[in-house]
């Protein structure tokens, strides 16, 4: 049997609330993926280095080979963006990466993740399938509601606990605010921080979010809340304040990250039409800013300062990780396995990329 | 230099290029380019397009430079027609070839700069102007109303974060909207003084020479 949660109705109005009284006006951008990569970061922050060329050969591949069709039309070129400055030079491998079950994932949710306890999880069937292949896997239990320093210390005990010997290989996967969540723990607990070799984001947080800032005391807070009603534990309550765009932009500046580990982005967004219902009241405030936005965040706040960027994905800020649409909407059937697909094939994608690139550069 | 105020940036590039190669400067004497706004655009398409004119440049300075472009880019026309722009403009202000708002615009200006380093053997150095809105003359308020959603950190046309050319040396923000940072508009028309007029004077003469002696001094150094 399918478990519902509630259906947010009350959601529904408050979206269209927000969309009516929010002052939108009309975005001075047009949506373009003809442009090129690019990042909001502070002065003097390492540069983003650029790997999708490859990510989006193992991608590809691994779709061919699982027979996947989880994109709409052109195929494995409609799940990745191809923005104007991509090499075209994209060389398939002939092989796939060899998988190098030596490594541990620990993955840390995101924001509203104890509200959402059966769905919140990041790429859990595809977790799964790896960890038959004898991966070691966890999801961090983090605080759905608190900021990022109180999350930072569950990271820590969590990390604290998987350390077993000088070749373990530990990797943070970290979703949305859960990237937040990770960096925070880097500069804070400096001496676990060395036992980390590499940080993946997914979607992540990095910079924070506009919204967060512009309409935490009004539409955002209330959206939000109202979206998992009593559902969530308190926590510290500073969830908002970390996703906050003036503070989490500031913390970065202020706060270089370890540079013995490696730091991978994988960012999304998608077309307005592609956003799921849940999600189009605050893609529509973020279009006023940039209409490359997930819904969430925008396409230049995902991407850690000095890290490899994998790709866009073109999926809005749930998909990409959660089945929240799943749960929710009773749009086409099919969706839900392509989602599924979709997620499943990212992730194995993320750690061929991560075990082939960590191997070449010892 | 004169350029045509609103020509695209290639059309503005052999104009400076031209205007370089009749200085007919001796093979050690190197220029200082300062670029507000598009000008500064249109000295890195200078470099780009004509390798030739870059043995005279020692450094770009860019002043308020539209380095990304503008989002409003695509509105400006509607902009400028809405405050009668036009109307206050002087005759001989030709349209050129009319490319200067396409030039402007981010995907535009993003593309070009991914697609074309710029030379290495030149310095570069950015100015970039922010306000409040309180500071904005009139004609730019819509502007920077518009701009707000971005970033309050704009001038009323640019937004703090696109005036900074890649690889240069961020030489600060001044506290002034697009124009009163380089342009005497108060003294050019009487109309213009009189409406427009930035709430506060910026001592634009001190900043220009502020930038020449830290430009003077950092190319000093480098020589030595």
């Amino acid at each position: 049997m399918v478990e519902r949660l509630t259906t947010p109705y009350p959601i529904t109005l408050l979206a269209a609330l927000v969309v009516l009284f929010c002052g939108c006006r009309p975005a001075l951008i047009p949506f373009d993926k003809d442009v090129p990569a690019q990042a909001l970061s502070h002065i003097g922050a390492p540069p983003v280095h650029d790997a999708r060329a490859r990510f989006r050969a193992i991608f590809c591949e691994l779709l061919d080979r699982n027979r996947q069709r989880p994109c709409m039309t052109d195929g494995c070129d409609d799940c990745l963006w191809r923005l104007s400055d991509e090499p075209l030079t994209a060389a398939r491998p002939h092989r796939l990466p060899d998988h190098d079950p030596g490594l541990t994932i620990l993955i840390v949710p995101g924001a509203f993740s104890g509200c959402i306890e059966k769905i919140g999880a990041p790429f859990h069937d595809g977790s799964e399938r790896l960890r038959q292949m004898g991966y070691r896997i966890e999801s961090i239990d983090i605080s759905g509601l608190s900021s990022s320093a109180g999350n930072a210390e569950i990271i820590a005990e969590a990390v604290a606990r998987q350390i077993s010997g000088p070749s373990q290989r530990l990797i943070l996967l970290g979703y949305s605010k859960g990237t937040t969540d990770i960096l925070h723990f880097l500069v804070a607990y400096p001496d676990l921080a060395l036992h980390i070799e590499a940080v993946l984001s997914v979607a992540g947080a990095v910079n924070g979010s506009p919204l967060a800032d512009r309409y935490a005391t009004v539409e955002y807070d209330n959206w939000l809340a109202r979206l998992f009603p009593e559902r969530c534990q308190p926590g510290d309550r500073g969830v908002f304040d970390s996703l906050s765009r003036t503070q989490q932009f500031q913390w970065l500046a202020t706060h270089p990250l370890p540079e013995h580990v490696h730091y991978y982005s994988l960012a999304s967004f998608a077309r307005y039409a592609d956003i799921q219902m849940y999600l189009q009241p605050t893609y529509k405030l973020l279009e006023q800013i940039h209409p490359l936005n997930d819904g969430q965040l925008l396409f230049i706040d995902q991407l850690i300062p000095g890290s490899t960027l994998l790709g866009y994905v073109n999926a809005d800020h749930w998909t990409i990780a959660i089945p929240v649409e799943e749960k929710f909407s009773r749009r086409d059937p099919a969706l839900k396995d392509r989602h599924r697909q979709l997620r499943d094939a990212l992730f194995e994608a993320m750690v061929l990329f991560l075990v082939d690139d960590l191997n070449a550069q010892q | 230099l004169v350029v045509s105020g609103r020509s695209s940036s290639d059309a503005n590039a052999a104009h400076i290029a031209e205007a370089i190669n009749n200085l007919d400067l001796g093979e050690d004497e190197k220029l200082v380019l300062v670029g507000h706004s598009k000008g500064a655009v249109d000295i890195l398409h200078c470099l780009v397009n004509f390798p030739q004119a870059v043995r005279h440049v020692a450094a770009v300075v860019s002043v308020a430079g539209a380095i990304n472009g503008s989002p409003l880019a695509a509105k400006m026309k509607t902009i400028y027609q809405w405050v009668g722009l036009e109307m206050v403009l002087p005759a001989e202000c030709d349209t050129g070839d009319d490319g200067a708002l396409n030039s402007l615009r981010p995907a535009i200006r993003l593309n070009w700069m991914a697609a074309n380093p710029l030379p290495q053997s030149v310095r570069y150095f950015s100015l970039a102007s922010v306000t409040n809105h309180d500071h904005v003359n009139t004609l730019l308020k819509t502007g920077y109303e518009l701009l707000w959603i971005y970033s309050p950190r704009n001038d009323g046309l640019l937004l703090g974060v696109d005036q900074l050319i890649p690889g240069g040396t961020l030489l600060g923000y001044a506290n002034a909207d697009h124009w009163s940072v380089a342009l005497p508009l108060e003294n050019k028309n009487y109309l213009i003084s009189e409406t427009i007029r930035a709430p506060i004077k910026f001592p634009r003469s001190i900043l220009l020479h502020a930038l020449l002696i830290y430009v003077a001094e950092a190319l000093e150094s480098e020589q030595e």
